[in-house]
């Protein structure tokens, strides 16, 4: 995936300048700090090897989401097992106050799906890629990553039509 | 307005909010030479472990240490290369190839020779190139049988005799459904010469080694990537590609002077086979702002077109997207765009997002100048303006 922003050579000054940015994405894919934090550390360390090659290719920032994004999908299925006679521990996202607004439903909506869903609608609506780019992080079809989009809007439209039924 | 316009702004609105809560890192890099690359060349690592203190500071238990990497130098640090685009991949080829067109009809080149000139023969390449595919190149049908010899090379290498064999790297869309050998993937050798020929995405590439360069073809073959931008600024889906006669958006062709290069970037709109972008070619300094002068310079209203002597349910096959880019040649600053029409005999010209201008010879004739842009065919009014290279010299 061509960058919008050339990742600088030196693996420091990159991390002094996106890591924050991972960091978030991290967060927003999991809702959980520690788990963003490792998931992030776990990334940088990947990349660390190949770093020259990922900053020829200008595929820095894809390597490190899908990353982070593969490392979320294979800490939630490794809990899974771990976990195999209850319900899927899904990633604990602390309640509002009050379930008031949109964005408080689709915060909530985000626990309950997939992690490789959650990451398309993350990377579609706060990092504004294309599908074409989300399936090039995500390393799957454009059609998989429009699908995984279109399925959550959907999800959160029911769940609005029916806050909207009961108000 | 989408569809789901609440939707979005509700998961917008969530995650802008929620981004605000995230845990912050403060890396504090340590510095340290890393010996095995260039002398002098100094690299920050984060993970690098200065005395017993993990840099990256972060909540939970520190990591162990990072090894250090080995790294081995790869072909490309050794070779120089350039990205060569075709449809929605990229590979790197050895940077001195240029681009050719392989000859039209190997099979008919006499073997072994008679001493006489084998006009056939014109049209092989000479030295190493690069070879895109050109679906739009017309193929004479004559009937060349050749008697297949004890020592042949597989036929995977294809028809070309030996004597006239040439490195190449070849990109084209996959079709398997040709039954050629020489459309299958394959891995062999012939006399030191080593063929790769891989599928990934659809796209077939072929490399050719010499015997004293058999580290190519691996090299090739692992560098392909897939883009939405080619490296010259081609988007590879582009508004162009759909039927019928587009205008572009934005802003209109620019004055000479504010441009530094022009890609031309050539279509292929054969959805049956799977169309998109085919060659691309940049046009730098004096002769980019020549070519914009020229397009200003053109009648207005399009043109050449005559149309009564096609059928006009169809608007061809091939269209040609310009992008403007300002001097500091940056693939992220285009200009402006315009489109260029040639396949028909109505519809053609030069357009962008105001106004339309005639194809003449000094508009049109650089788009089709050099491999990997051909012009394959016309009408004979489009023809006279656009046809000056090898490429619409035929066999």
């Amino acid at each position: 995936m061509r960058e919008e922003v050339v990742a600088p050579r030196d693996f420091a000054e990159f991390v002094a300048a996106r890591g924050q940015a991972l960091q978030i994405f991290a967060y927003l894919v999991t809702s959980d700090r520690a788990e963003a934090a490792d998931l992030v550390q776990d990334a940088l360390e990947r990349a660390w090897p190949r770093w020259d090659t990922l900053v020829s290719e200008g595929s820095c920032e894809a390597y490190l989401r899908r990353s982070i994004a593969n490392g979320a999908v294979s800490r939630w299925r490794k809990l899974r097992r771990i976990v195999p006679v209850a319900d899927p521990v899904r990633p604990h996202i602390a309640a509002p106050a009050e379930v008031g607004s949109d964005a408080d439903s689709a915060w909530l909506l985000c626990a309950e799906l997939p992690t490789t869903q959650r990451a398309a609608v993350v990377l579609r609506f706060y990092e504004d890629l294309s599908y074409n780019e989300i399936g090039l992080v995500l390393d799957c079809a454009e059609a998989t990553a429009r699908s995984h989009v279109h399925r959550a809007l959907r999800n959160l439209r029911e769940r609005l039509e029916t806050g909207d039924d009961d108000d | 307005m989408t569809d789901f316009e609440r939707e979005e702004r509700a998961f917008r609105e969530a995650f802008a909010g929620q981004a605000l809560d995230a845990p912050t890192i403060t890396p504090e890099p340590a510095v340290r030479q890393r010996g095995w690359l260039s002398a002098g060349l100094v690299a920050a690592t984060v993970l690098a472990v200065v005395g017993t203190t993990f840099v990256l500071q972060r909540d939970g238990d520190p990591k162990p240490p990072v090894p250090t990497p080995v790294v081995t130098p790869s072909y490309w640090d050794q070779h120089e290369g350039r990205w060569i685009s075709f449809r929605d991949i990229e590979i790197l080829a050895p940077a001195d190839w240029s681009y050719d067109y392989e000859a039209i009809r190997p099979d008919c080149i006499t073997e072994p020779p008679t001493g006489e000139r084998d006009s056939w023969a014109d049209d092989v390449p000479r030295k190493p190139y690069v070879s895109l595919g050109s679906e739009g190149r017309g193929v004479p049908l004559v009937g060349c049988i050749r008697d297949p010899r004890s020592g042949d090379p597989d036929p995977a290498f294809g028809q070309l005799p030996f004597r006239w064999w040439q490195p190449y790297v070849k990109v084209e869309v996959a079709r398997p459904d040709l039954g050629r050998p020489e459309s299958r993937d394959a891995d062999l050798e012939y006399r030191g010469w080593h063929l790769t020929r891989s599928t990934t995405r659809g796209i077939q590439v072929t490399v050719l080694s010499a015997p004293d360069n058999d580290a190519l073809g691996a090299a090739v073959q692992s560098s392909l990537r897939a883009v939405t931008t080619s490296n010259l600024g081609c988007q590879i889906d582009s508004p162009v590609q759909r039927d019928g006669f587009r205008q572009p958006t934005g802003a209109p062709v620019p004055t000479a002077d504010a441009v530094g290069s022009v890609t031309i970037c050539d279509y292929d709109r054969d959805t049956e086979h799977g169309g998109g972008l085919g060659g691309s070619l940049r046009i730098s300094g004096a002769a980019a702002r020549d070519l914009v002068q020229a397009i200003h310079d053109a009648p207005a209203g399009g043109g050449p077109n005559t149309p009564n002597t096609c059928l006009h349910d169809t608007s061809r096959d091939r269209v040609i997207a310009l992008r403007f880019f300002d001097a500091a040649e940056n693939a992220s600053s285009v200009l402006a765009e315009a489109f260029v029409y040639t396949a028909s005999c109505f519809g053609n010209g030069i357009v962008d997002s105001r106004s339309e201008h005639q194809l003449t010879r000094a508009n049109c004739g650089p788009l089709f100048a050099q491999a990997p842009i051909g012009f394959w065919g016309g009408s004979a009014g489009v023809f006279e303006s656009c046809a000056t290279s090898r490429g619409s010299d035929g066999p």
